[in-house]
């Protein structure tokens, strides 16, 4: 199955995004956030919910992130 | 020894917030934030969590709950984030050195200046004053939303929907009414709560929170390591980042999350109820001591706290005679001047009494037994 990470900031970002996730059903891990995905320090997610998925999820909750890619986890 | 002494730190914590702690210490050793190995995440989450209940407790989102060490720290962030030159602040003639101390440092070398206006019993007449003190410069209402010298509950609500109609930001102490009346960000027009997560929200002490609503951006004061874009020389913008550098109290937040399932499941009204029934029949006992005086206005809402003095006797040494009866109260100034001075009490403050949900009634007769020794010793002084 894929998985897609989506980049935040901070950890609590990442950490808010996974309960959203997860309250929704969708698997979510937390990780560091991939150099391929985003520059600086930060926390992701890795889901296998579908990106557009994650990006109404997050945009319903009033959440931004970096970056959303296809994982290679 | 029996701890009537809450209103400094709540102690005994209950056993699910030892246990709690316990587990911090054992599994969740990681720095949060920080690494992204399994012991960092694990924190991590554990500290997620409790935003997350604070959260949902007060009315507010999750990344907008700042871990702090104590109430006093989270209002210097708050109103020393806040205030800039040239503002003007309104405070109550009731509030704690952790409001009054940094806005008078501010008034000293920041250009700030101030109105202390009085918390009077009636509550027209307290937002009255509140509404006569503003002026064009007036950015902020800073207000302890209860004592923690005699108790008094402030109509946090009105003074709330007062700002918002005013258009000032609501820095709200909330240090004594957490976990004892119900708060919420939204429907109280609060903008910046601060609070003590060790008293009645019963975490460890060290474990404090300022929460935003996030109209107000918080201007940093400590700058450091925040797990979060290193590359940028300049402190991150978001919450809780920016108000969070440094290693955060992990145990304490661990400790916060227990202490608020604890107050949920207990209830605040039931927690209210018990301790305020405890402070009644106190008051009721030490109105028949002859040398007691209680300092409680008519008109006026009180949080589970009685304040008192015994004549003859200087409050800390009343307490050292309580002290050796087995009861701990404080005595003194309860680091209000100001509080003390509008109650009538200076120059040597009053005995507080502030029980805790594990207070019983039993220990409260015993105690107003107590007081009636103690006004026997010292009233043929």
């Amino acid at each position: 199955m894929k998985r897609y990470t989506a980049a935040f900031p901070s950890v609590t970002l990442a950490s808010k995004a996974k309960y959203i996730l997860e309250t929704q059903g969708y698997e979510a891990k937390l990780i560091r956030t991939p150099k391929t995905l985003a520059s600086g320090c930060g926390y992701s997610v890795v889901t296998d919910a579908q990106p557009q998925v994650i990006a109404e999820l997050l945009e319903s909750y009033g959440m931004n992130y970096k970056a959303i890619s296809v994982s290679n986890e | 020894m029996v701890n009537f002494d809450n209103a400094a730190t709540t102690f005994p914590k209950p056993d699910s917030v030892r246990a709690a702690v316990a587990a911090a210490i054992t599994k969740y050793g990681g720095n949060p934030g920080r690494s992204g190995h399994d012991i960092s995440i694990a924190a991590a989450q554990e500290v997620y969590n409790a935003r997350k209940k604070a959260a949902d407790f007060f009315g507010a989102q999750p990344e907008n709950v700042v871990l702090t060490l104590n109430c006093t720290h989270a209002l210097n962030f708050a109103i020393k984030g806040i205030l800039r030159p040239g503002d003007h602040v309104i405070i109550s003639n009731m509030e704690h050195n952790s409001v009054f101390r940094p806005v008078y440092a501010l008034s000293k070398r920041g250009g700030v200046s101030y109105s202390i206006v009085s918390a009077a019993p009636e509550k027209d007449v307290l937002l009255r004053n509140i509404e006569k003190a503003v002026t064009p410069k007036t950015t902020a209402v800073i207000f302890t939303l209860g004592s923690n010298v005699t108790g008094q509950l402030m109509p946090y609500r009105e003074i709330g929907a007062l700002c918002r109609r005013r258009g000032l930001c609501f820095i709200a102490d909330g240090a004594q009414v957490c976990g004892v009346r119900d708060i919420d960000l939204t429907r109280d027009n609060i903008n910046i709560l601060c609070c003590a997560a060790h008293k009645g929200l019963y975490a460890a002490p060290g474990t404090g929170l300022l929460i935003s609503d996030g109209k107000y951006r918080i201007k940093p004061i400590i700058e450091g390591g925040t797990g979060s874009t290193s590359l940028d020389p300049e402190q991150p913008d978001f919450l809780p980042d920016a108000l969070e550098s440094g290693t955060i109290n992990t145990i304490g937040a661990i400790s916060l999350a227990a202490g608020l399932d604890f107050v949920n499941s207990v209830g605040k009204d039931r927690i209210y109820a018990h301790e305020k029934s405890l402070c009644d029949r106190l008051i009721a006992k030490l109105r028949r001591i002859d040398g007691v005086t209680v300092y409680r206005q008519e008109g006026a809402e009180y949080l589970p706290i009685v304040l008192f003095n015994i004549s003859g006797a200087l409050p800390e040494e009343a307490c050292r005679f309580f002290n050796d009866k087995g009861f701990a109260l404080r005595g003194g100034l309860h680091c209000s001047g100001l509080a003390h001075e509008a109650v009538g009490t200076l120059p040597d403050g009053a005995v507080r009494f502030a029980p805790s949900v594990f207070n019983t009634a039993a220990e409260t007769d015993r105690f107003a037994r107590a007081v009636s020794e103690a006004a026997k010793k010292y009233g043929t002084k």
